[in-house]
């Protein structure tokens, strides 16, 4: 009987346990997954671009949508030193490109030096567009790895130095990018073609033409109120109405970083709070159980006590038997925490489950010995009125209940 | 050995105070086999407690070995009972969750002596009790007469100066009673005090000494005979 209230006693603290750390691992994994979205971008990364006006202004009509220019990036470089780096960047849309006896259709973007500081890609070889590129308009272009594995099937060791055609023009392939985003937006910046924003320009004949900006400040800076300002210039620049928030229009990841942040620290909070309401429940099941068992023994300590066993040494004992079942208890659940942590992760790799939103779930070891040594304390705690009571025990009185 | 000086001791009731030894006075010497007689309600089993330490005792003075046992602290009242004193009580009180060997050894636990080195011991008391070859028996696969003599080993591994036993023989029958009592004799031959409370005349009789107790005081004068015929 007493073996069968202890084991279920046991089993809230595991229960206990295992949801906390399971709870944690899998808050960790949405967090994971989510801020390797943002955290790879620069911080303080904002994008502007231009969208139809809602409000006429200066006798000009609504619905119109200003072309933002090579001059404007000009202007933003020259009146915000808050800005780190900016690039302006043009999107050309689909364009078949053919290399050799392989061809396909691919998003082709016009982008200057600055964007590789902002986005998250990473060079898999060569390099990336460069100042020079830019000014002398080289017909140079850097290609997603998944475009390479495309354009040069069968060989894609061959890709750098090779010429590539697109809307009849040769361009020499210097570099291969790769997107250390998951999803969507990996996909698209690994099956890109990118050119100097120069050369883009004049090859699709949008001399000047720039789709937007993509700025980011300096960390110490706030970014909201730089982005005001730029739009207010941008709006001037343009005659759109100040007040016209379509006009030109921004997005800026700061403010989504902390929106998430906050998100995770009140997602983080709550597991904190069930998973603790567990655990409590689990020591107060453990301080009623010790003290019934204190009271079944009674007799025994009685008769240890009457042959020598000092209150210290009986109360030892309840203790350690209440150490005994809070660590083993703590122990089993943090191994099946932990466990099940491990098989999810492994199901999510294997099968390619991984979503955006969603990666390596996890649970830092250091958390996992803070809560051991906090459950010793806990077991402890619990055992602590228990054996006070078994200590107070008469042996006279005890060895007179028959 | 035992030297009691007006022992008076009183238990608070539900309306007033149960006085439950008066003015006891009782000299025991070394080496002694003594009985203490009564029937229930007389304060022999409190008379008991307080010489086995596990009770106090309001006014008077107790000397153990010539020791003043009064106000004793936890942990040198537990120190004496362990080291100077050996119960044996009526129901046995043996742990049920422990072998003969591992309940015999038990006081020496106490002593913080290893556990190899403690067990090595019981089996040599278990021999002497005649049980060794039971040592891995738990209480519940024992007799009465067996359980009491584990009990009894128990209250001699530790080389007490005195053995108290409760009732020693009360759940036993008369040929095991026989056979415990001649255990306790042995155990006197070898210099042991040994004080057995009982009510059983023909146990007090094999006893050097009967001490009469009625109502919490201690009958003198009285002829020893008078209870033994």
């Amino acid at each position: 009987m007493h073996k069968l209230r202890t084991a279920l006693t046991a089993f809230v603290l595991i229960i206990g346990i295992f949801s906390l750390i399971f709870l944690f691992g899998m808050g960790r994994g949405l967090s994971n997954g989510s801020m390797e979205v943002f955290g790879k971008f620069a911080k303080n990364t904002m994008f502007v671009w231009a969208q139809r006006t809602t409000i006429a202004h200066k006798g000009l009509p609504t619905g119109r949508i200003a072309s933002l220019t090579t001059q404007d990036a000009e202007a933003i470089r020259q009146n915000f030193p808050e800005v780190e780096y900016m690039s302006p960047r043009i999107q050309l849309g689909a364009t078949q490109v053919i290399a050799g006896d392989n061809n396909g259709s691919f998003e082709v973007r016009g982008e200057t030096p600055d964007l590789q500081h902002i986005l998250p890609i990473e060079m898999e070889e060569g390099r990336y567009i460069n100042q020079s590129d830019i000014k002398e308009r080289r017909k140079v272009c850097v290609i997603g790895v998944e475009a390479r594995d495309i354009l040069f099937k069968g060989n894609p060791e061959e890709a750098i130095g090779a010429y590539i055609k697109v809307r009849g023009v040769f361009f020499q392939v210097i570099g291969v990018q790769a997107s250390v985003q998951t999803g969507d937006n990996g996909r698209n910046d690994d099956m890109a073609v990118i050119m100097p924003l120069s050369t883009g320009q004049v090859v699709f004949n949008q001399i000047d033409r720039v789709h937007y900006f993509t700025i980011a400040c300096y960390d110490e800076i706030n970014s909201n109120e730089v982005e005001a300002r730029i739009k207010r210039m941008l709006r001037d620049r343009h005659d759109i109405h100040p007040n016209d928030r379509m006009g030109i229009n921004s997005f800026n990841l700061s403010n989504q970083v902390k929106k998430f942040t906050g998100l995770f620290a009140a997602i983080d909070g709550f597991i904190l709070f069930v998973g603790l309401g567990f655990i409590i429940a689990g020591i107060a099941g453990i301080v009623n159980i010790m003290l019934i068992v204190v009271k079944e023994r009674t007799r025994e300590i009685g008769i240890r006590k009457s042959i020598g066993a000092t209150s210290g040494s009986i109360m030892r004992m309840i203790l350690i038997e209440s150490i005994i079942i809070t660590t083993i208890s703590t122990y089993i659940g943090m191994v099946l925490g932990v466990a099940t942590l491990a098989l999810f992760d492994y199901i999510i790799r294997t099968f390619e489950v991984e979503s955006i939103f969603f990666s390596n779930p996890e649970v830092n070891f250091r958390l996992v010995f803070i809560a051991m040594f906090l459950m010793i304390t806990f077991g402890a705690l619990a055992g602590a009125l228990p054996a006070y009571r078994a200590a107070q025990i008469n042996p006279v009185e005890a060895l007179a209940d028959e | 050995m035992i030297s009691l000086r007006k022992i008076n001791k009183s238990y608070k009731t539900g309306q007033g105070k149960l006085h439950v030894l008066k003015d006891v006075d009782l000299e025991i010497g070394k080496g002694e086999l003594v009985s203490i007689m009564g029937s229930s309600g007389s304060g022999k089993s409190t008379l008991l407690n307080i010489l086995g330490i596990l009770d106090t005792y309001d006014t008077g003075d107790y000397y153990l070995d010539n020791q003043l046992i009064k106000n004793l602290s936890d942990t040198a009242a537990a120190e004496y009972r362990n080291k100077f004193l050996g119960f044996v009580f009526q129901s046995f009180n043996l742990l049920s969750f422990k072998n003969a060997q591992e309940n015999v050894a038990l006081p020496l636990y106490y002593q913080n002596v290893s556990r190899k080195e403690r067990n090595a011991i019981a089996l040599d008391y278990l021999d002497m009790v005649g049980l060794k070859e039971w040592y891995h028996h738990m209480p519940n696969q024992l007799s009465g007469g067996q359980k009491q003599r584990v009990a009894i080993a128990r209250a001699l591994i530790s080389k007490p100066k005195v053995v108290l036993a409760d009732e020693p023989t009360g759940a036993l029958d008369s040929k095991t009673s026989y056979e415990v009592m001649n255990l306790f004799k042995k155990v006197n031959e070898q210099g042991i005090t040994v004080i057995i409370v009982t009510h059983e005349h023909d146990i007090s009789r094999l006893c050097d000494r009967a001490i009469r107790l009625k109502d919490g005081v201690i009958h003198k004068g009285e002829d020893e005979s008078a209870f033994t015929s």
